[in-house]
């Protein structure tokens, strides 16, 4: 089938299998940004943001989000000259990442949260990345960049996209 | 091409098609046609239907289109829960006027963060998993579900209705489900090795009398659980309730609904006290609660698990009981 998707802001016309997963239809069409992993739902690497929200890629049929706006990594700092956004600058001093292969999601997942409670509590953060399985940094680290990142968007003063109304 | 209310997307033949509702209207057709509703997909991504390219329906239709799934409405003491609302907009909407809600506890807690994003309320009742969070609550709140078939009938069940008889769901769209919407005296607990687990079983816990909503989905008369619930055995109807012998009455008494047992579930009517409640392991035919064996943890650990947790959630709601009276 082919249909159309709004992908970091831009509009991609794909055509893809009517059973094929929102992981399969990204990757395949050049976001090797997301990550696959266990494509059951339970690790959490393949999280995007659909219309904002944290979902996991390889549970969502494409067919059911055609015209939807999704959000990888890429899609945080395209349109910035710095090259990383404040979450991400704030997971890697903070020591947030070790091997990296969850972090693009997490950090998603981190932004998605801040962008509608800026000061979240530690129980707040950890119910926001429950689906995200870490197997190097041992989640201390990760609750350090959240409040990191919460911290540098704070004083950066710094609006999310969706709120830019992107 | 196969036909499509959205002139956008292009099925070809031979592919799985999608169908996409804009209106209520468009359902019955679709569903007498073999199209399966498709909620948040979590499960239908699964199926053989997805995965093994075999042509079972015709394929699925989406119901996000749908506003009337989306609808959330507050009246007369009772929640209206579309269906195609996610565990976290379900969460979201109650919270603004109860935060503990036992929907509240269970919903927020359920699976995880990007799932609870994505699994509606509809799917999960259509397919109530062993390990669901939604479907204990439910019980115990009594709701009502309200269904659309294919000749564009609509009708009305009660929760336990359409567990125990699947044929009243067959091929009917859920529309809604009613619950109380005051329901925060309550308690809820999933057994999970980590936040995020499939549990192993859940208790919820309300007072008697919380389930009995002064109208039913479609505006019948709701039978009140107070009244039903002298000695339910949802799944072994045999075996008597928790504790002393239940008069009927339900003051001062609670509902029990333990899902994840042999049956899947289990609701219990508990005369007033925890101490009620069965201490030895002996005396486990009396709760009726058993559970089959899972990987590494027998039924019988997970049975005495389940009463340790019942008796938990029992004596915490006595005791706000007991400083509700105080004051
Ligand atoms: C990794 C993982 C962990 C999970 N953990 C939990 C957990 O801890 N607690 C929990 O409660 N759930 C959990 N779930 C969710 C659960 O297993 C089901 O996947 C979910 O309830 C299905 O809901 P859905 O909206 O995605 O349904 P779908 O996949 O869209 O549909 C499922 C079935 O329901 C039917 N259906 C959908 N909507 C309707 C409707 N309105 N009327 C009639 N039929 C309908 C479909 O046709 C299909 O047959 C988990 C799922 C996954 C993948
Ligand atoms: S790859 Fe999607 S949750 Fe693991
Ligand atoms: S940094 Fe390696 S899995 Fe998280």
């Amino acid at each position: 089938m082919k249909a159309d998707f709004i992908i970091n802001g831009r509009r991609e016309s794909l055509e893809f299998d009517s059973r094929a997963t929102l992981l399969e239809v990204l990757r395949n069409s050049g976001h090797r940004e997301v990550k696959s992993g266990c494509e059951n739902g339970e690790c959490g690497v393949c999280t995007v943001l659909l219309d904002g929200i944290p979902v996991n890629s390889c549970m969502v049929l494409a067919a059911s989000v055609i015209g939807r706006e999704v959000t990888t990594i890429r899609g945080l700092t395209e349109d910035d000259d710095t090259g990383l956004s404040p979450v991400q600058e704030a997971f890697a001093e903070a020591g947030g990442i070790q091997c990296g292969f969850c972090t693009p999601a997490k950090v998603l997942v981190t932004y998605s949260l801040l962008s509608r409670n800026p000061q979240p509590s530690d129980e707040d953060i950890m119910n926001a990345l429950d689906g995200n399985i870490c197997r190097c940094t041992g989640y201390v680290k990760i609750l350090d960049s959240v409040k990191l990142a919460a911290e540098k968007l704070k004083a950066s003063g710094k609006e999310s996209r969706k709120e830019r109304g992107k | 091409m196969n036909k499509s209310t959205d002139p956008e997307i292009h099925i070809e033949r031979g592919e799985l098609s999608w169908r996409y509702p804009q209106k209520l209207s468009e359902v019955p057709e679709l569903l007498s046609e073999g199209y399966i509703p498709h909620g948040g997909g979590t499960t239908l991504v699964k199926t053989p239907l997805v995965k093994s390219k075999v042509k079972r329906g015709r394929g699925f239709f989406d119901l996000s289109r749908l506003k009337e799934l989306k609808a959330f409405s507050l009246s007369g003491g009772t929640c209206t829960i579309g269906a195609g609302l996610t565990y976290a907009e379900v969460v979201t909407n109650i919270s603004t006027f109860d935060i503990n809600h036992i929907l509240v506890k269970a919903l927020s807690r359920a699976a995880s963060n990007a799932l609870r994003n994505r699994i509606t309320i509809g799917g999960s009742i259509a397919t109530f998993p062993v390990w669901s969070d939604l479907a204990g609550p439910l019980i115990a709140l009594n709701s009502r579900l309200k269904l659309l078939d294919s000749s564009g009938k609509e009708s009305t069940c009660g929760i336990e209705e359409y567990f125990k008889d699947r044929s009243i769901g067959r091929n009917k769209l859920i529309l809604y489900a009613e619950v109380p919407a005051s329901a925060s005296v309550s308690y809820y607990y999933r057994e999970v090795r980590t936040r995020f687990d499939y549990p192993l079983f859940t208790v919820s816990i309300l007072p008697s009398g919380t389930g009995g909503m002064a109208k039913a989905a479609g505006g019948a008369e709701a039978t009140g659980i107070a009244k039903a619930a002298g000695s339910v055995g949802a799944t072994a109807a045999t075996s008597g309730p928790v504790g002393s012998e239940s008069t009927g009455d339900s003051a001062g008494s609670y509902i029990v609904v333990v899902t994840g047992t042999r049956g899947k579930y289990r609701k219990l009517q508990v005369a007033s006290s925890a101490s009620n409640l069965p201490k030895q392991p002996d005396e486990t035919e009396k709760t009726g609660l058993q559970f089959p064996d899972r990987q590494g943890m027998s039924g019988e650990y997970l049975e005495h698990v389940a009463r340790v947790q019942i008796r938990r959630g029992l004596e915490m709601l006595e005791k706000a009981a007991g400083q509700g009276r105080s004051k």
